[in-house]
């Protein structure tokens, strides 16, 4: 069964929108919904999920153009860009990830990346943020799991293909895209939940 | 191996590519053997085809002209199928799965299909609540719905308040009674008083349609009405059956906020027909207009889909996207899905559940469709007669089950069809909870959706499901106009080309 991610209804494997509450339920949907290819002939879609009275207020505003002066680390939105669509620039920060009771910071430059998984010593391959201390393998997380991106858009997180998938404050990440992480966020990797926190 | 008589090349046994002397062979070998056999050539009916075809295979002019025909029947299918998949290859699973198809069934390319005349019934509700703008604008539409009919075309209209009055008799322009002023004369004479009352309206409408529904016309009821029908809604359920059992199919439009949809829509499924809100009366004409644009051309009629599931799969839900959204009656063995008619294509979105599946394997489900095309045929000099050809097209469904990596991603359109869809599903949903009084969750189902017709841009509707979550947390229950709104404003969101 595939538990709804916004409203914990269950679903059978396979099943593409939560028949509870109409939320995306495979990365596909949900890639679906995002890049707002919703058919010829239809208005642009809103992306994310805000509250319904606030948006009807300005109806010449529609949602799809409110989307972009939305402030870019207000928690709760769920800003997306493809992955071609990321612009190198941005601004360098310290990323401070809580692990249960430890905390590690890595330096993120302007522009620059930094990588979440596990070690693989036999491939020359280590991550910035490396889980394997943590129990990673056991909750599966992936040696290329995820990364963390500062760009123009902003700091951005984005799941590399892992075999167990990567969530941001609840919501599955679909494949091919980047979401643009708040001040502080929960991302879960596989069963692994870290909080990542931006510092300046 | 029988031979088909009316293959010529066949009667022969030689190939399409036969050279003039070998068909001269070939005769003359076949002659033989009758003369051996003692067969009298002069009256063996067999012998006589033979003969026929020498005759035809020989004339170089008759020859090229049969060849001809045969080539553009065997090029023309009666109906095009394309069916996409949310997937073809599916996981091994200890529980249950879905899996989507999107069938689409268009007309042929080249397809020009037998014309028929319309055989057109239209059902007018005169109750009390009809009085007024509701009532002329029929009247308006009816008259421009007149002028628009070819001089084949039959026009029939009934009113009904507590009983029904035939007030146009089923005819041809020409075959009238009356003259055309007289006609429209007794269309404004209808007024409006009484209560509604739909099974004797539609029972004598029927009637009408009936005394000229045959292959040779496209026989259609289309009822209006604004109000609850009380005590025979199974009689009404019944004729509907019947009619379509006899090719006639049927459409309802409820006008206003206080007609009962559910009927309606059940009203419409034994033919797969369309039901339909009309929310002010100015917009009669344009869902009129509408639905006879449709039913102008029909590639075929009756199209009907098998329920014959291999073992381990059951559909979950079947739900007609075009040419107008339309839940789909799944209780029966076949399931009605209407016409292929017009320019646009019939698409139906199924969902089947497959369960646990351990070891790998192949899943085949068969989609076994049944249906009439109206066929032309010369049957006396001058006059063509249409008869209608009842054909079967099936398509398998290729499944793999196995512990290999699973396919692509489902196509768009598909996605989008069944995010829709859902869209659907959950206003019901929602309404359903309400009726139960289960108003909590209606109300939380209804705040969600409003959501969700906001990402789809549907800006109007947001608002409606908003308006509607208030209405359940403050006063506990929907509007019925909010109802209806949702409700048909998601089937044009499902099918963005209706009005």
């Amino acid at each position: 069964m595939i538990t709804c991610p916004e409203c914990t209804a269950a679903s059978y494997h396979g099943v593409l929108f939560c028949r509870g509450c109409g939320a995306p339920l495979s990365p596909a949907a949900e890639a679906h919904v995002a890049a707002g290819d919703r058919g010829a002939g239809r208005s642009p879609a809103p992306v994310g999920s805000e509250p319904v009275r606030r948006s009807l207020g300005v109806k010449s505003a529609r949602p799809a153009d409110a989307a972009t002066d939305r402030p870019a680390t207000s928690r709760g939105t769920t800003r997306r860009f493809s992955l071609e669509q990321l612009a190198p620039g941005g601004v360098s920060c310290i990323l401070r990830v809580t692990i249960g009771e430890t905390s590690i910071r890595v330096p993120l430059a302007a522009g620059g990346v930094v990588h979440i998984g596990r070690s693989d010593p036999a491939a020359g391959f280590a991550p910035e943020i490396d889980l394997d201390p943590y129990d990673g393998f056991e909750a599966g997380v992936s040696r290329r799991h995820a990364t963390i991106q500062s760009c123009l858009q902003g700091i951005v997180v984005a799941d590399q293909g892992s075999s167990n998938g990567t969530w941001l404050d609840g919501r599955r990440l679909a494949p091919g895209f980047a979401y643009l992480l708040a001040a502080t966020a929960d991302v879960k990797l596989g069963e692994l939940v870290v909080q990542v926190s931006l510092e300046d | 191996m029988s031979i088909d008589p009316t293959d010529l090349y066949a009667l022969l046994s030689i190939g399409r590519d036969s050279s003039p002397a070998e068909i001269e062979q070939a005769y003359n070998g076949l002659k033989e053997a009758a003369a051996i056999r003692g067969i009298d050539i002069e009256r063996d009916e067999t012998w006589q085809r033979v003969q026929y075809a020498y005759d035809v295979l020989t004339n170089p002019q008759r020859r090229s002209l049969y060849d001809s025909l045969v080539a553009e029947k065997a090029a023309a299918p009666a109906l095009a199928f394309d069916v996409r998949l949310s997937a073809e290859r599916l996981p091994l699973l200890d529980e249950p799965q879905i899996v989507y198809a999107l069938v689409t069934i268009r007309p042929p390319d080249d397809g020009r299909p037998a014309v028929r005349p319309l055989n057109l019934g239209l059902v007018v509700d005169r109750s009390t609540s009809m009085r007024g703008a509701r009532l002329e604008r029929v009247q308006a539409a009816v008259n421009l719905i007149l002028d628009q009919l070819g001089p084949d075309d039959i026009l029939s209209l009934t009113t009904f308040s507590d009983r029904a009055e035939v007030v146009l008799r089923a005819a041809t322009a020409a075959g009238r009674e009356q003259t055309d002023a007289a006609w429209r004369d007794r269309l404004a004479g209808v007024s409006a008083s009484g209560g509604t009352e739909i099974f004797y309206g539609l029972a004598a409408a029927l009637g009408e349609v009936r005394r000229h529904a045959s292959p040779e016309t496209n026989s259609h009821l289309i009822l209006l009405t604004d109000g609850q029908t009380y005590g025979d809604v199974p009689d009404c359920l019944r004729l509907a059956e019947a009619a379509a059992a006899q090719g006639i199919s049927l459409s309802a439009f409820g006008i206003g906020s206080d007609w009962n949809d559910s009927f309606l829509d059940a009203l419409v499924a034994p033919s797969g027909g369309q039901s339909g809100f009309i929310r002010k009366p100015e917009d009669i004409l344009v869902h009129l207009e509408d639905r006879l644009r449709g039913l102008g051309i029909v590639h075929a009629q009756g199209v009907r889909l098998a329920q014959k599931w291999p073992a381990a799969t059951t559909l979950q839900e079947a739900f007609k996207l075009a040419p107008f959204a339309q839940p789909l009656a799944t209780h029966e063995a076949d399931i009605p899905l209407g016409n292929v008619e017009g320019r646009s294509p019939l698409a139906v979105l199924l969902a089947f559940q497959l369960a646990p599946q351990t070891v790998s394997a192949r899943v085949k489900i068969p989609l076994t469709f049944t249906f009439q095309t109206p066929q032309a045929t010369p049957a006396s000099p001058g006059r063509i007669s249409t008869t209608l050809k009842a054909e079967t097209a099936s398509h398998n469904l290729q499944l793999l089950v196995s512990s290999g990596p699973a396919g692509g991603d489902p196509p768009a359109e598909l996605i989008e069809a069944v995010r829709r869809v859902n869209l659907y599903r959950l206003q019901e949903q929602a309404w359903d909870e309400a009726q139960a009084g289960q108003l909590e969750s209606a109300a939380t189902r209804m705040q969600q959706l409003s959501t969700r017709y906001l990402e789809t841009g549907e800006v109007d509707l947001a608002h409606q499901a908003d308006l509607e979550a208030q209405r359940l947390t403050r006063m506990g229950g929907m509007s019925p106009e909010g109802r209806k709104v949702l409700k048909h404003g998601t089937r044009a969101l499902i099918d963005p080309g209706k009005p």
